[in-house]
């Protein structure tokens, strides 16, 4: 038997973005710096955000019919929780594998 | 396909020769394991990031496992061959043969499936006054991923006549297939971004040969490598579109001031390019004295789509002296040059239908910024202050000598002749050469704790005169009082759109960085340990004419692991890093 979480976050501070001071040599390009600098930053810094949640555990058994050969079952469970979709859309999926066979030692 | 297959059929092949035909010989041993299965995979939602790299053809479906490793031996021949088989793309094979009749061979096979994720495109919708920026997904179920496969095969033969003589020779064969997506932008009159699925067939080969020996204090080697780089993917191409003015349309001229304008061309090439690669290598082992050694390299890169070629040679000298079983002392030289051709950029001419104020030539040659003469010398001394706690202690001096870390734009001055009439002076791009000068101090302390654990601590300094940057990176100069026509709404004022001329510095390289670095591995108990590492780097470029960059880098962690029995095992990780850095921002206005 085996399990990892794995946790993952990632985000940016709010940008610090000042608009530019008006002074004599910027005044013919921005005359009214307040206005024509009409830019809304306060939110980019949330749009790249993620969060990602990932289990990963397998449940196995071997049975020894002799001293050479046995035979296993195992499921595994891998499980991702995407809780800040991207640009790549919800990721969020699971894949469950169940195996079973035999091993010969020679 | 039909690769893989024919390996799979060399290694049961290779398996039953191996252990009929070698068990015949006296002495001979073989032993190994077999596991034959199988597996179902049930799937719910979004399954291409999760199974990162399970092959999704096979989800659902019932797949075959077979594994196999298998070690033999005679009284002259040791062998060795694994196999797995996962699933129609996750295989892998290697076999290796040793004799002790100078004759060593390996070869190996190993593929695997990559799922790429798919950009959306919905962040790509926006509009601000007449500027609008939109996407086309032309392939919005498209599934992506890579199919890697890597052969590789070898043998080794000893020159009974030279110490350490050794001939040998290599192959290597790297294949990338799958799909991709390829965006393109177009700028007809709006941003416009669009997505489409690109085909990839791409391979790597790589033949490699060389000797080595020695002859009394001197060791030599040579080697030669051959590599080969084609893409067989196809070729993807688009129609842009007519480029139309932003807010008045199609009617105005607005296909000369872009460089692609209703034409139909193709898109995100990569170029077949080949690679000869030389290397020599000397040691000389001086009893009493000390270990000297000496390289050169030389490589040829040949892009066959551009007919450019890029030029190596790199020179190398190093010398060793322990002057005690406490003090070590290394010192290294290193010197290259690189330089790849320059390229002629053909541009249209800018507003060619305007012959009295466009139609004009903003053409120019390109300096690759990689073009650079390097000098390197490295110090370096370890010191060995008990058996358990070391000291080393290095220094580095580093100059970059390029032609040009920069080129400026072509433009026009405004000498009382307008840039589109007669008389006219253009001003051609100008390289911006600079010489870099690193200088770099390292200090390390090694300590182990008994049987308990060990700890390093180092810093790092680092200052660079000159760093690598861009003289003309951002923020233009105002032609206000310069030309009446900024103003004046003439024809004349479209020269305004490129006639100013950006001033400000640009670099995400600083010129002095301090790093402080620590790891530490301690045993809490003869079932529990813990290792934690802390680093903390700030860096500053003060040399920037108009911000000075800043960038503080924290990154630290812990992972402890405890075993409560000899049946159970627990592991707990945690890493966290933190950039903190700035940016000066000139936002450019699209059309002036």
């Amino acid at each position: 038997m085996e399990g990892v979480y794995t946790g993952a976050e990632g985000r940016f501070d709010p940008f610090d973005l000042p608009t530019p001071n008006v002074t004599d040599e910027t005044a013919h390009i921005y005359p009214d710096a307040d206005s024509t600098a009409d830019y809304d930053f306060s939110m980019i810094n949330n749009y790249s955000d993620l969060d990602y949640s990932t289990w990963e555990a397998t449940f196995g058994t071997n049975y020894q019919l002799d001293s050479s050969a046995g035979l296993y079952g195992a499921i595994n469970v891998l499980d991702l929780a995407d809780d800040q979709p991207y640009v790549y859309g919800d990721l969020s999926g699971s894949l469950v594998t169940y195996s079973a066979g035999m091993t010969m030692k020679f | 396909m039909r690769k893989r297959n024919l390996l799979l059929c060399s290694a049961i092949l290779l398996a039953c020769w191996c252990g009929t035909g070698l068990a015949e010989e006296g002495d001979a041993q073989v032993q190994g394991t077999i596991a034959i299965g199988t597996h179902l995979t049930d799937p719910t939602d979004q399954t291409g990031r999760v199974g990162e790299y399970v092959n999704q053809a096979d989800v659902e479906e019932f797949v075959a496992d077979l594994y196999m490793d298998l070690f033999g031996s005679t009284q002259s021949t040791l062998y060795n061959i694994q196999f797995l088989h996962q699933d129609s793309v996750t295989q892998s094979f290697d076999f290796g043969l040793h004799t002790d009749k100078y004759v060593s061979a390996e070869m190996g096979y190993t593929s695997f499936m990559h799922n790429l994720d798919h950009d959306l495109l919905v962040n790509m919708q926006g509009k601000a006054g007449g500027k609008q920026v939109y996407h086309t997904e032309n392939d919005p179920l498209g599934k992506y991923f890579l199919e890697y496969s890597d052969f590789k095969a070898g043998i080794d033969v000893d020159i009974p006549f030279l110490p350490n003589g050794q001939l040998y020779a290599t192959f290597n064969e790297r294949h990338k297939t799958g799909y991709v997506q390829e965006m393109t932008i177009d700028h007809c009159s709006f941003c416009h971004v669009e997505s489409n699925s690109k085909r990839v067939d791409q391979f790597t080969e790589t033949w490699r040969a060389g000797v080595s020996g020695t002859q009394g204090m001197v060791s030599f080697s040579y080697d030669l490598t051959e590599a080969r780089f084609r893409d067989d993917g196809g070729q993807n191409s688009r129609t842009w579109f007519q480029a139309g003015h932003p807010v008045q349309g199609l009617p105005y001229d607005f296909a000369s001031r872009l460089s692609f304008s209703d034409v139909t061309m193709p898109y995100a090439r990569n170029s077949n390019n080949d690679k000869t690669t030389h290397e020599v290598k000397v040691k000389v082992d001086v009893p009493d004295v000390g270990i000297f050694k000496a390289a050169y390299t030389n490589a040829n890169r040949r892009s066959y789509w551009t007919g450019m070629e890029n030029q190596f040679d790199a020179y190398a000298l190093g010398g060793a002296k322990r002057w005690n079983k406490n003090h070590r002392t290394t010192m290294r030289l290193l010197a290259y040059e690189t330089k790849v051709d320059d390229w002629f950029v053909n541009l249209n001419n800018f507003r060619a239908g305007d012959t009295t104020y466009g139609n004009l030539n903003f053409d120019w040659t390109r300096i690759s910024a990689a073009n650079r003469q390097v000098v390197q010398a490295d110090f370096e001394h370890l010191w060995r202050l008990t058996r358990s706690r070391k000291v080393r202690g290095s220094l580095r001096y580093q100059v970059i000598d390029r032609d040009a870390m920069a080129q400026s734009q072509v433009t026009y001055l405004f000498d009382g002749v307008n840039p589109g009439n007669d008389g006219a002076t253009r001003v051609d791009a100008e390289p911006f050469a600079n010489e870099t000068k690193i200088l770099r101090m390292k200090l390390r302390y090694d300590e182990r704790l008994g049987k308990k654990g060990n700890f390093n601590a180092g810093i790092t300094g680092k200052f660079v005169d000159a760093p690598f940057m861009n003289p003309t990176a951002m923020c233009e100069e105002s032609v206000q009082d310069v030309n009446s026509a900024h103003t004046g709404g003439s024809a004349e004022g479209r020269l305004y759109y490129y006639q100013r001329q950006r001033y400000g510095m640009g670099s995400n390289q600083p010129s002095e960085s301090w790093r402080i670095n620590g790891k530490g591995t301690y045993q809490l108990h003869p079932r529990a340990s813990v290792n934690a590492f802390l680093s903390y780097t700030t860096e500053k470029n003060d040399e920037l004419n108009i911000y000075q960059f800043e960038r503080d880098i924290f990154m630290p962690g812990v992972n402890l692991w405890t075993a409560p029995s000899d049946r159970l095992l627990f592991t707990l990780g945690w890493t966290y890093s933190q950039y903190k850095s700035n940016a000066n921002l000139c936002p450019p206005i699209f059309d002036g």
